[in-house]
């Protein structure tokens, strides 16, 4: 008896969770033969908004009977092609009437036209390339925000990655399959997987992402400079930004490459600058000169630090070296965008005002040092003066005792 | 030599021996108890001192004078082991860190612009602390600012 209440219980409750999907495929008879499909799509973005199977397959989803809904006349299409994909998506998303509302930008169309993905598609009509279900997902896409989303800044290079990645795909349009490696091992890539920093640069960054293209020679510059602004404002300033205009000289890529970019180091004084020039050369000497007055500036902090530090542990209060301190890193911090100048007078001015600071922060603590010697022998003169005292208060302690027993005798 | 000391005089190599080594003892505790007792009073004398002589309590540093910042301008300090900035705006004075959230170094003011930039890597923050561009992850933080009688004072 209690068997059957229990199971007439489970089915009146599996019952009633039935009811809120059934009530949200009412009209959608779709599902009924493809409800594993279903399962993708009922928690995308767009079943969400109401946009179900029709709106990108066609046919009627009105009709109960499998043939009626893709009967002649209903539309269907069954699984778009990549053109056909590119158009379904751009039929709402390149309306504003439509997407205004959701705060989507519409140009993703147009600008995917532009991109060679988009070009390769629309004019050689090459279906191997990525269209929008290629990086989006088709039935369960998400909002770029969602972490799961396979746009999600940290999922975009893996996504990339699986064209980009593919070594007989990527031979067929003469690209290099290694990208994502690189960028990987990459500072940027690190600092995106190791660090969890979305804000690092991914693929999108530099290509764009609808209307991505390899930038030139001419756009590499403008590309890292939408982040690294001060790196790219001092570049302007330098000998090489001629160059680059003359195209000889791609800006940051020709010292710093593209997708496998190493933090920076002045050891690309010596790597970057002999791929154009000779060790014998004005040029090449100028660039060792900055190299050293970099290389010491970063010493002489590091060495200073560690000053402080060792201070510190002694117990000394470094609060105002500290500060100084701060004022030092400072200056050798604004050195480092300041060298894609390449003037050494520059550089120098700063090192200078460092070593004013650093000289300043030693003599602090030689003069904290010295202190303590003082202090010291300060300590030394006190248990001298206190042992004096306890002796002279031992004498006459004892004194007072013997003429107490001198008064006591003669009392007696 | 003469030497009065309890009632007695002495006279004469003889006992000049003993009474000096007496009066030297007598000399050095009483230097002793006198050196310990100024020990003991100074500190209740320094506690007894007016405290508006050493300016108000509460962890407020007085930093500068009112007039030494002009109206929009900023002055940068050290202040309890670190660069701070304070900026003058017509609703009164304001204190922030001056080290960029993003790296380190220390930002400076633009009074033309009224914003707070970082040389280093063009980090902006706004006349709230906040960020405008650039990569500081944070804003800046800020110190509680008074004018008391004329003089700047930030709250550590």
């Amino acid at each position: 008896m209690l068997m059957r209440i229990f199971l007439l219980f489970l089915a009146v409750l599996l019952n009633f969770c039935s009811l809120g999907q059934a009530e949200e495929v009412k009209g959608n008879s779709c599902v009924n033969c493809h409800s594993d499909m279903w399962d993708e799509i009922k928690g995308s973005v767009h079943s969400q908004q109401g946009i179900f199977c029709n709106k990108c397959h066609g046919g009627d989803p009105t009709q109960a009977d499998k043939d009626l809904a893709k009967a002649p006349g209903t539309g269907f299409i069954g699984v778009p092609d990549k053109k056909q994909t590119m158009e379904l998506c751009g039929t709402c998303h390149s309306d504003v009437s439509i997407m205004n509302f959701y705060g989507t930008r519409t140009d993703q169309l147009a600008q995917y036209k532009t991109s060679h993905h988009g070009k390769k598609l629309l004019e050689e009509g090459n279906a191997k390339v990525a269209v929008c279900s290629d990086c989006h997902g088709y039935h369960e896409v998400l909002k770029v925000s969602d972490p799961n989303s396979s746009v999600y800044p940290s999922n975009l290079p893996k996504t990339c990655a699986k064209c980009h990645g593919n070594e007989k795909l990527m031979h067929s349009f003469n690209l290099p399959s290694d990208v994502f490696d690189k960028y990987k091992n990459s500072v940027h890539g690190k600092a995106l997987f190791e660090k969890g920093d979305t804000a690092a640069a991914n693929c999108a960054s530099c290509h764009g992402s609808h209307g991505a293209v390899p930038p030139g020679f001419r756009e590499v510059g403008a590309t890292c400079g939408k982040c690294h602004i001060n790196e790219k404002a001092h570049f302007q300033e330098s000998v090489h930004a001629s160059i680059s205009d003359r195209e000889k000289f791609s800006e940051c890529f020709s010292c710093h490459s593209n997708h496998d970019i190493q933090p920076s180091s002045i050891a690309l004084y010596d790597q970057a600058c002999s791929k154009c020039h000779t060790p014998e050369s004005p040029a090449f000497q100028q660039g060792q000169k900055i190299k050293t007055i970099l290389q010491k500036a970063e010493n002489d902090l590091r060495e200073t630090r560690a000053v402080v530090k060792q201070a510190g542990i002694e117990g000394f209060f470094i609060e105002e070296e500290e500060a100084l301190l701060e004022e030092a890193k400072s200056k050798v911090l604004e050195m480092q965008p300041l060298q894609h100048k390449l003037i050494y007078n520059e550089l120098a001015s700063l090192s200078t005002a460092s070593d004013a600071k650093i000289k300043e922060i030693k003599t602090s603590i030689e003069g904290k040092r010295a202190g303590l010697k003082w202090r010291k022998v300060g300590l030394i003169v006190l248990w001298i003066f206190i042992l004096i005292m306890v002796w002279a208060l031992n004498s006459e302690y004892k004194k007072i005792m013997a003429e107490e027993k001198t008064k006591q005798k003669n009392g007696k | 030599m003469v030497i009065e000391k309890q009632g007695h005089v002495k006279t004469g190599a003889l006992n000049k021996e003993n009474l000096s080594r007496r009066d030297f003892l007598g000399w050095i505790i009483q230097f002793g108890l006198f050196t310990t007792l100024a020990g003991m009073v100074a500190p209740a004398l320094t506690y007894l001192w007016p405290v508006t002589h050493r300016g108000p309590a509460g962890g407020l540093s007085d930093v500068c004078a009112e007039d030494d910042i002009p109206l929009w301008g900023g002055k940068k300090i050290i202040l309890a082991g670190s660069a701070m900035l304070i900026i003058r705006t017509p609703q009164g004075f304001k204190a922030y860190s001056a080290v960029c959230t993003h790296l380190g170094c220390l930002v400076d003011w633009d009074n033309k612009r009224h914003e707070i930039v970082c040389p280093c890597h063009a980090g902006i923050f706004d006349l709230a602390g906040k960020v405008v561009a650039g990569p500081p992850p944070r804003p800046l933080p800020s110190n509680e600012v008074s004018v008391v009688n004329g003089r700047v004072m930030v709250k550590v």
